[in-house]
């Protein structure tokens, strides 16, 4: 690799290529279960930059992987066959603003959080908040069509996005989209892009478009015995024509481990919803009186609700961090991100809450069911001892009836989160023949596969999940 | 104990989900990953599982890391990255692998006592009053902070004498990883230090021993100057100080050891004083980069492009002047900060006292 570091080193500066065993060992880590490293990674500053390194990789036909943070839940970050990786981290410019025309434009390794406090003071944002805000890239969540607690109302990263720059893997520079809110010139390739994970092209600029901040929000918490009371609540509240900005559920589990980790004290029930309104104080104020009545029919044990910003803050701050709040919640026993991103119509979340706790009791795990339920999209974390090999056996197959689940009642997979490695094995199960279109498309745009090879079930199709893990199992 | 397999569970609990990125002084300067708070838990983990051997960029992550914990604070399940760190250090060190900029101190500490290798005689005392702790920094290049904290002690009736016996409470062992050396000085400390009100002016030294000495855990009595004048603050009176400051709080103060609301009552009590608040302030303190002095000398550049981005938030608020706590958050702020004075807190104090009336 001594000769690829000097030739890149050519194109993005000595400083900016590494090679050490211990860099590569870092980058061999997201936030998946899996490790896998590259050979050399690259940090360019500009798309000319990523399409000399693109079409350095296409004439070796070296693998080439995008990363923005690297908070990948399922590999998708991880080079799977080694080879290049592009951290996209120092791209992290804001290009344009121009609320006026509602777009911005963006460098693909700016951070989530920081481009919305740069449009706070304009009264504007950028809405499909992850849990990782803080810290996840705008490359990122273009590239697994991201979204979180606002999607019910707001919707998801592909609703924003308006146009891109891509470098295709000859190293092409190609622009797609507009400048424009809506446009129906030919092909709507900026979208094919989006929830692509790499393995079309490396995202170079994103022109996305903003929302008007909301001027007053209100935030109300309904903590019911049962969680299928939780989940008719859910229902109720979708059909009775109010669109929350944020409608979310939590189990048992997850309650009582933020409660542990931040010290929330929340109620430790069976069911935990949040209900968040947001937009003129007036029009909020009726539906937080339309959701309380509803919510009290399914008898809540407790109900209340705040518009005061820190008690919310604090309340949104523990619900984003539950995923890495599980590990502490049992001695021994990791948070893994196997089966947490199902998404199913909305009335089915009680449904598929049901047969979630119905699989954990058989397979003997334990699994903390949250999510976006406003959305349908759930998120079930499985407490695994990772040293035990059986643990592994258990929750494959755990995972596996719950995936069945999810698509059998007309979901999908992933409603955020993406396919990666972890949930490529199921690709097939939920996409069929739609699977073999996508192969198409990718053969054609990536004949050499060098794009992210081996994300998505486009090429090879792992037999399990339980593959590469960056756990000591069976020590 | 700080052993890195001790922490082998924790590494493994960290799910990598990168929250810590958001506050890393050293990962927002150099970007890599190795230089994450999840890096370095990688590289723990790496060295203790999967075979992994120092190199270069493991050597400048490891001790990039500036030791401010502001990571620990931001971790969801609050994973002991801080305490990974050190036990990553001590491996290096068994290693030979510590930068040697670093080792010097440690052989200049282990010749004299003090990491400057500075020579005096060490009086063996009687500890019945309370007793100033001064640490190697302050007794050798702050002399003025030893001299203005006992006269403020002075002034609120605290009869203080000041350490003889001892210069180093052991941190600049402790984080450059030579734990044999660190225990020997805890040890050396231990056996007066229970018996003894102490009270400081280098955090570091106050954390240290309150905090890291297994001997004396918990049972130290020992305080920072600011908690001491500010129970007394009734009884000693400033000049008026028409001027906009504000106050840098010391990781090791403000995080570790919860002291903020002492310096800022102090600051208040100066007549005409205008006080304004950096973003990132208090227990979210951001660090000024010298890493106790590690840091500043493994990484020096890294170190001041960190405190750079301090110096820039106290212009932000429109500090005329900044006030802080610890020798070496002086230092490093002072090398960086371009005309904007800095002052440490009882110095300040201290220049703008009334005559006793």
């Amino acid at each position: 690799m001594r000769g690829h570091e000097q030739a890149l080193a050519r194109i993005v500066g000595k400083d900016n290529v590494s090679a050490d065993e211990t860099e590569l060992f870092c980058y061999s880590f997201d936030a998946s279960i899996h490790s896998s490293g590259p050979n050399v990674v690259v940090r360019p500053v500009s798309a000319k930059q990523v399409s000399r390194v693109v079409r350095y990789a296409s004439k070796r036909r070296i693998p080439v992987v995008p990363r923005g943070a690297g908070t990948a839940l399922c590999g998708h970050s991880l080079p799977w066959h080694g080879g290049i990786v592009i951290d996209t981290t120092r791209m992290n410019r804001i290009l344009e603003t121009r609320v006026e025309d509602l777009y911005v434009v963006v460098g693909p390794g700016i951070v989530y959080s920081e481009l919305n406090s740069s449009l706070k003071p304009l009264g504007f944002f950028f809405p499909p908040e992850p849990g990782s805000a803080d810290v996840c890239t705008i490359g990122g969540m273009v590239a697994v069509n991201a979204s979180g607690i606002k999607a019910v109302k707001y919707g998801a990263t592909r609703d924003y996005v308006l146009g891109l720059e891509v470098v295709l893997p000859n190293g092409e520079i190609v622009r797609t989209g507009s400048r424009t809110v809506k446009n129906a010139s030919g092909y709507q390739l900026y979208r094919l892009f989006v929830g692509s994970e790499g393995t079309l092209g490396v995202i170079t600029e994103v022109t996305l478009r903003v929302a008007p901040l909301p001027d007053y929000t209100a935030t109300a918490l309904a903590s019911y015995e049962d969680l299928e009371a939780a989940g008719r609540t859910v229902t109720k509240l979708i059909k009775s024509r109010l669109i929350p900005a944020a409608l979310e559920i939590m189990d048992k589990t997850c309650i009582q481990a933020v409660n542990k980790s931040l010290r929330l004290n929340l109620p430790e029930v069976d069911g935990l919803l949040i209900v968040e309104f947001d937009g003129h104080r007036s029009a909020v104020e009726h539906d937080m009186n339309k959701a309380e009545q509803i919510c009290r029919t399914e008898n809540p044990t407790t109900y209340t609700w705040s518009d005061d910003p820190a008690t919310r803050e604090r309340l949104w701050a523990g619900r984003k961090a539950v995923l890495p709040s599980m590990s502490r919640l049992k001695g021994g026993q990791v948070s893994t991100s196997l089966a947490d991103d199902m998404i199913v119509p909305i009335s089915k979340i009680p449904q598929l809450v049901r047969s979630i706790a119905m699989t954990a009791r058989k397979e003997h795990l334990t699994i903390g069911t949250y999510g976006h339920c406003g959305d349908g999209n759930l998120h079930a974390k499985v407490l695994l001892n990772v040293r035990e090999k059986g643990a592994w056996g258990r929750a494959w197959r755990a995972c596996r009836e719950i995936y069945r689940t999810s698509i059998a009642l007309g979901g999908s997979l992933s409603g955020e989160h993406g396919i990666g490695i972890t949930r490529a094995p199921f690709m097939k199960m939920e996409h069929g023949t739609e699977l073999n279109l996508m192969r198409t498309i990718k053969a054609a745009i990536d004949p050499s596969n060098i794009m992210n090879p081996g994300k998505l079930s486009l090429n090879q199709v792992p037999k399990t999940f339980v593959t590469r893990l960056r756990y000591p199992v069976g020590r | 104990m700080i052993l890195l397999h001790e922490f082998e569970d924790e590494m493994i609990t960290c799910t990598m989900c990168g929250f810590c990125r958001q506050v890393c002084p050293a990962l927002e300067e150099r970007g890599w990953e190795s230089y994450a708070p999840r890096g370095l838990v990688s590289i723990g983990y790496g060295l203790l599982r999967r075979g992994l051997h120092p190199t270069k960029a493991m050597i400048d992550s490891v001790f990039a890391c500036t030791t401010c914990g502001r990571c620990v604070a931001k971790c969801p399940p609050q994973t002991k990255i801080r305490d990974i760190v050190l036990a990553t250090r001590a491996v290096l060190f068994q290693g030979k692998s510590t930068p040697k900029s670093v080792t010097k101190l440690l052989s200049n500490l282990a010749r004299t006592g003090n990491i400057y290798g500075r020579t005096r005689n060490k009086l063996a005392q009687k500890h019945s009053a309370a007793v100033y702790f001064p640490g190697c920094n302050i007794r050798y290049r702050h002399p003025e902070i030893l001299k203005s904290s006992i006269t403020l002690l002075n002034r609120v009736g605290v009869n203080t004498v000041v350490m003889e016996g001892a210069d180093c409470c052991g941190a600049p062992a402790l984080l450059a990883g030579n734990l044999g050396q660190f225990h020997t000085i805890a040890r050396a400390n231990s056996s007066w230090i229970d018996t003894t009100r102490l009270i400081f002016s280098c955090p570091i030294g106050l954390q240290t021993m309150k905090e890291e000495y297994r001997e004396t855990k918990g049972s130290a009595s020992a305080s920072h100057l600011t908690e001491v004048l500010s129970q007394a603050i009734g009884s000693i009176h400033f000049r008026e100080t028409s001027e906009t400051v504000t106050y840098h709080d010391p990781c090791y103060l403000a995080r570790m050891l919860k002291v903020v609301d002492p310096p800022r009552s102090l600051l208040s009590s100066v007549p005409e004083l205008r006080f304004v608040e950096m973003a990132d302030s208090k227990e979210n303190t951001r660090c000024c980069g010298s890493g106790a002095g590690i840091t500043e000398q493994s990484t020096p550049t890294l170190s001041r492009e960190i405190a750079a981005t301090r110096i820039k938030q106290a212009r932000e608020v429109g500090a005329e002047r900044i006030i802080t706590s610890c020798p070496y958050c002086l230092d490093q702020l002072r090398k960086v900060s371009d005309g904007l004075p800095v002052d440490e807190i009882s110095v300040f104090l201290a220049s703008r006292l009334q005559s006793p009336h």
